[in-house]
């Protein structure tokens, strides 16, 4: 059962903050979501898993460096900035 | 001569020989385009940005390159783009409230080699928000109407890509897909649908929802297009850890050998109860019609598909809900007036920011992954990935490829779904395979409902089999007879 | 009640790579904000990750160094959480399959072991300002690699933390993997903490203190949170497992996160980059190119003839150690030179208050004078005096001694003159010694080398000396 306290700590974890009414509805909507995934349960897991495909070090990035990007573009798409740097309230 | 009905039905094809032999210049070619993609842009709002000033730039660049004898395949060709996309000086909005205003200063790889060669692109493309959906009525500016019968969805999420080529407001367009997003849209709207293998195409610059599925794929309005299209953008990009050499250097070889001796696999279960009559028969004919120029059609199983769908989410929403962390309202994208600290400051950003399904997603995404519901969710939906690889390998030990629907039913209403959002979960069915698998799929057009509406079936093969699905959708479409959509 | 401290170490360090780790940016140190900054290192919409080769290698050779597996699969994961240095809300760490496992240092009084080394990108800085109430976010660091070596909690104490930390931090100096400057913050450690009765084998709950940044601090904190921790207990209190911030100007800590409950970092795997497959052939190759560790610098020393203190003394400090290996290259004369290096070199650098790596000085120059004091020609406290110039203006060392007027002189016809002259002044003291007596050549020594002054060869005057009173 998806209930309000776990719905309540998702919320937390994902960052995003409900009204009660959202809250209420997201609850409802999560546990529908949650019956459709709960079909995984009944499959059988005991199989030995395949490998994962992996690289080799020579085809990994040599460690050269390049240039960067100008300040101005990294900065150029936030609300809230000074000359130098992204600006937050304060946090300790 | 007469751009206007031209466009109706030109292909890359034709209306690269028209420039060629200068019937028509890129200039003119992409004005008629920009006219017809404004005046039915109010009725399919399949376009979220059409930049007519950098399309016209483009276009008389193409000019010159023609005019110097330089033309590739796409020189000169007006394309549109999915607007998850990254294009320089171009906003890419994600059709999303959250990055409305952000512009980057960076092209996707993808973009890079569409201007190597000097193709047009005419404007962005509507979707659902990040992705997330497959009716493209997920998105903040609106959902996209399908050219066929504007009360009813164009698919998603790349809607907005799949109207702009059925309406003929674009010759062809790049989508996205990471459980259909390509091939369910071209459906829905009647036009032909490339997911490449996963890893085909760079991902740099595709704004990340799932990365383990995400592909940038083609859509045109006939199988050949979609491949001129991947041609151009299946290069080996340093930029992307996971994208491959494509063994392919050309996946339109060997064009006029036709479907004869290919084994064509029809897997069962991708036939059950929930897929419409109407779309059961039509993929039959096809078969049929398959059978008749050559190819043999063989019964095969994929027995554990009834896990796929359920699998597919928890493992694209856990990779969703860690991709968008990344939007907080600082660096860039919505940054909400309200909230006095840090902490209020993301928590508002995000609540104003995201749309309801991309709440949905990362609430499940962050369910799979939490402490406690690891193992029963994202670790169990791994492993029943890695089997319907192996299940899926071993069909293509038997089989050159698989052919199913695309999805259980037409286009339907705007809005069926609006109450029961996870309902729709449900559809992708047909599609969400070949992302689990990272193999490629092909969707064309092979029938019509009894409303009119296209029908679309799936070609599904190994990994890097494109040029096979590429010329037996071609194949099939020589002998389809194609309607347009009357706009 | 006797309680023990059971600690486990969680060391981090900055790799030496020239680019970031999963960008291109320059790895380098310093400057101005965000200026060392890509898509890919601020978390740009559509951004991948690139993984460094180079970052690969300097850990595999730190696990080479501290005594560990490499393993051959290795792959990273994402640990999620929100902060405002932290640009994806992800840091890309290696969570199930480190690079590197089960290793070990030997602090002399007992083995350390190591559970694991994993690679990590380290995080953005965040700048205070405390008059706009606001924080300024700054993403050069973003990106720079760092190793994580996780301890196995095997230490005992503050002494045994400290011994460890600084036998770590030497490895990887002379791995090459980490310049291991704590107080740069190149090598940083958490301190995992619990107590227990003495006699018990359960371990209590353990407090995580974050970010310290010398071994003193690393001594100080652990024996405050041992009381702390100790107080505690004996009230008939719980001890909360908590992370903590130690603050090196009051001497205590305090609790860095008030809703612990609340992390929890949901790793899954990486989806952008492929798990990497390292053979034993490439472990091979970077073992070969290891350079020469601590343990094997000493044997040489030992077998070159140094004693074990100027031995265990210079390769305490690696740069002295490699100005040391360059002097001797020059003259080979190591004892010699060690003499030199640890007698005089060491006192005045200490007297300077620089480090050895801040010393221009060159090595060649140093192993120059060592062999002009022991050819002779300049003595032994004149030596001293030019070392002493040398360090100050960087001047040759047979310049300073032409210029101060020390070169001896090998003129034997003076030395000569000057015994003929002392021996006839003294004739009682020569018959002594004719006699018998050995002790009065000292004072005959002295007269010359007063008459003769800082130029005379003492060796010459002895060997004249003694064979004018001999014949």
């Amino acid at each position: 059962m998806f209930d309000i306290k776990l719905a309540t700590h998702l919320a937390e974890l994902s960052k995003i903050s409900f009204t009660e009414n959202e809250l209420n509805k997201i609850r409802g909507e999560m546990d529908k979501i949650i019956t459709l995934m709960d079909t995984v349960s009944d499959f059988d897991c005991t199989e030995k898993s395949s490998t994962n495909h992996t690289v080799r070090l020579d085809e990994i990035r040599q460690d050269i460096p390049l240039p960067s990007t100008p300040r101005k573009d990294i900065l150029k798409n936030a609300s809230e900035k000074d000359k130098k740097a992204f600006t937050v309230p304060k946090v300790v | 001569m007469n751009l206007k009905a031209i466009l109706k039905t030109a292909t890359i094809t034709e209306l690269s020989a028209g420039l060629k032999n200068k019937n028509f210049s890129s200039v003119e070619l992409t004005t008629a385009y920009l006219e017809r993609a404004k005046a039915l842009n109010d009725k399919t709002n399949a376009f979220i940005t059409i930049d007519e000033e950098f399309a016209l730039k483009s276009a008389e660049k193409a000019d010159e390159l023609i005019n110097k004898g330089k033309q590739k395949p796409l020189t000169g060709i007006p394309l549109s783009v999915k607007d998850n996309i990254c294009t320089e000086n171009i906003k890419t909005t994600c059709a999303s409230k959250m990055l409305e205003d952000f512009t980057p200063f960076y092209d996707a790889t993808a973009i890079t080699r569409l201007k190597k060669q000097g193709a047009v692109i005419i404007g962005k493309t509507n979707m659902d928000e990040f992705a997330m959906g497959s009716s493209s009525g997920t998105s903040y500016f609106g959902g996209v109407k399908n050219p066929y019968d504007l009360t009813r969805v164009s698919g998603g999420s790349s809607g907005g890509s799949a109207a702009a080529v059925s309406a003929s407001m674009c010759v062809a367009a790049l989508g996205s897909d990471t459980g259909g997003s390509v091939r369910q849209p071209a459906a829905f709207c009647g036009i032909t649908g490339l997911k490449p293998t996963y890893g085909a195409v760079s991902r740099y610059g595709l704004i990340a929802f799932a990365s383990s599925f995400d592909q940038i794929g083609t859509m045109a309005k006939t199988a050949e297009d979609c491949g001129i299209l991947l041609n151009a953008i299946a290069v080996k990009d340093e930029f992307d850890a996971t994208c491959h050499t494509a063994p392919f250097k050309n996946c339109l070889k060997d064009m006029e050998k036709g479907v004869e001796k290919l084994k064509i696999g029809l897997p069962k279960e991708f036939f059950g109860d929930d897929i419409s009559g109407d779309v059961k028969s039509a993929v039959f004919n096809a078969a049929k019609t398959f059978e008749k120029m050559g190819a043999e059609i063989v019964e095969v199983s994929l027995p554990d598909l009834k896990y796929a769908v359920a699998a597919y989410y928890l493992i694209s929403s856990a990779e969703a809900a860690s991709n968008l962390s990344r939007y907080d309202g600082i660096k860039y994208g919505h940054r909400s007036k309200t909230g006095k600290s840090y902490e209020d400051i993301i928590k508002n950003s995000r609540s104003e920011g995201f749309g309801d399904e991309v709440k949905r997603r990362i609430m499940l995404g962050n369910y799979a992954l939490s402490s406690g519901y690891y193992e029963a969710y994202y670790n169990r939906a791994v492993k029943i990935r890695q089997k319907l690889k192996a299940e899926l390998d071993d069909i293509f030990k038997a089989c050159d490829f698989i052919l199913t629907p695309t999805a259980p039913t037409t286009a339907y209403k705007i809005g069926s779904f609006d109450k029961n959002p996870v309902k729709m979960y449900s559809a992708d069915i047909c599609t969400v395979t070949a992302n689990i698998a990272g193999l490629p799929a092909i969707s064309t057009t092979c029938g019509y409902d009894k409303k009119g509406l296209p029908i679309g079936m799936s070609l599904m093969g190994k990994a890097f089999s494109e040029a096979t699905l590429i010329r037996a959708a071609s194949t099939f479409e020589k002998v389809f007879e194609r309607r347009e959509a009357q706009l | 009640m006797k309680y023990q401290t059971v600690i486990g170490l969680e060391i981090h360090a900055e790799l030496l790579t020239h680019s970031k780790v999963f960008c291109s940016c320059s790895a380098e140190f310093g400057g101005e904000e965000n200026i060392r900054v890509c898509p890919r290192c601020s978390g740009m919409p559509g951004s991948l990750p690139l993984f460094n080769r180079g970052a690969a290698e300097l850990a595999v050779k730190a696990g080479l160094a501290l005594n560990c597996k490499i393993n051959n699969f290795s792959a990273f994961d994402r640990k999620n959480y929100f902060y405002p240095d932290l640009p994806k809300a992800y840091q890309i760490t290696q969570f199930n399959h480190p690079i590197c496992s089960d290793g070990y240092v030997d602090i002399g009084t007992k083995k350390i072991r190591i559970n694991r080394i994993h690679i990590e990108e380290d995080a953005g800085k965040l700048i205070h300002d405390e008059k706009r109430k606001i924080s300024l976010a700054d993403y050069n660091r973003c990106g720079i690699p760092l190793i994580e070596i996780v301890t196995e909690p095997d230490i005992r104490s503050a002494e045994e933390a400290k011994a460890f930390t600084a036998e770590v931090a030497l490895a990887l100096k002379y791995a090459g993997v980490c310049d291991a400057k704590m107080e740069q913050g190149s090598l940083r450690c958490d301190v995992n903490i619990s107590i227990m009765p003495e006699s018990s084998k359960v371990f209590g709950t353990r407090t995580e203190i974050k970010n310290l940044n010398s071994l003193r601090s690393i001594g100080r904190a652990i024996e405050y949170e041992f009381s702390r921790q100790k107080k505690l207990l004996e009230s008939g209190e719980r001890v909360i497992q908590q992370t903590l911030h130690w603050n090196d100007a009051t001497g205590v800590t305090t609790a860095l996160r008030s809703k612990e409950e609340a992390h929890d970092y949901r790793y899954f795997p990486e989806p952008d980059i492929p798990p990497m497959f390292i053979t034993d052939e490439e472990i091979n190759t970077i073992s070969k190119a290891m350079p020469e560790m601590p343990s094997a610098r000493k044997a040489r020393y030992l077998s070159l003839g140094l004693s074990d203190a100027d031995a265990s003394l210079l390769i305490a400090d690696k740069a002295l150690s490699d100005f040391f290996d360059l002097a001797v290259k020059s003259y080979q004369n190591p004892k010699s030179v060690a003499s030199m290096i640890i007698v005089e070199f060491l006192r005045h650098i200490n007297d300077s208050g620089f480090s050895v790596e801040e010393i221009a000085l060159p090595p060649a120059d140093l192993a120059q004078l060592c062999k002009m004091a022991d050819e002779g020609t300049v003595s032994r406290s004149a030596a001293k005096d030019i070392l002493k110039q040398m360090l100050k203006t960087l001047e040759d060392p047979m310049e300073i001694a032409k210029k101060e007027n020390m070169l001896m002189s090998n003129d034997t016809s003076a030395v000569e003159k000057t015994a003929d002259e002392i021996l006839a002044a003294n004739p009682k003291a020569v018959e002594e010694y004719r006699g018998g007596s050995a002790k009065v050549f000292g004072f005959l020594m002295g007269q010359m080398c007063r008459t003769l002054g800082k130029s005379a060869n003492p060796a010459i005057i002895k060997k004249i000396l003694e064979e004018k009173l001999n014949s």
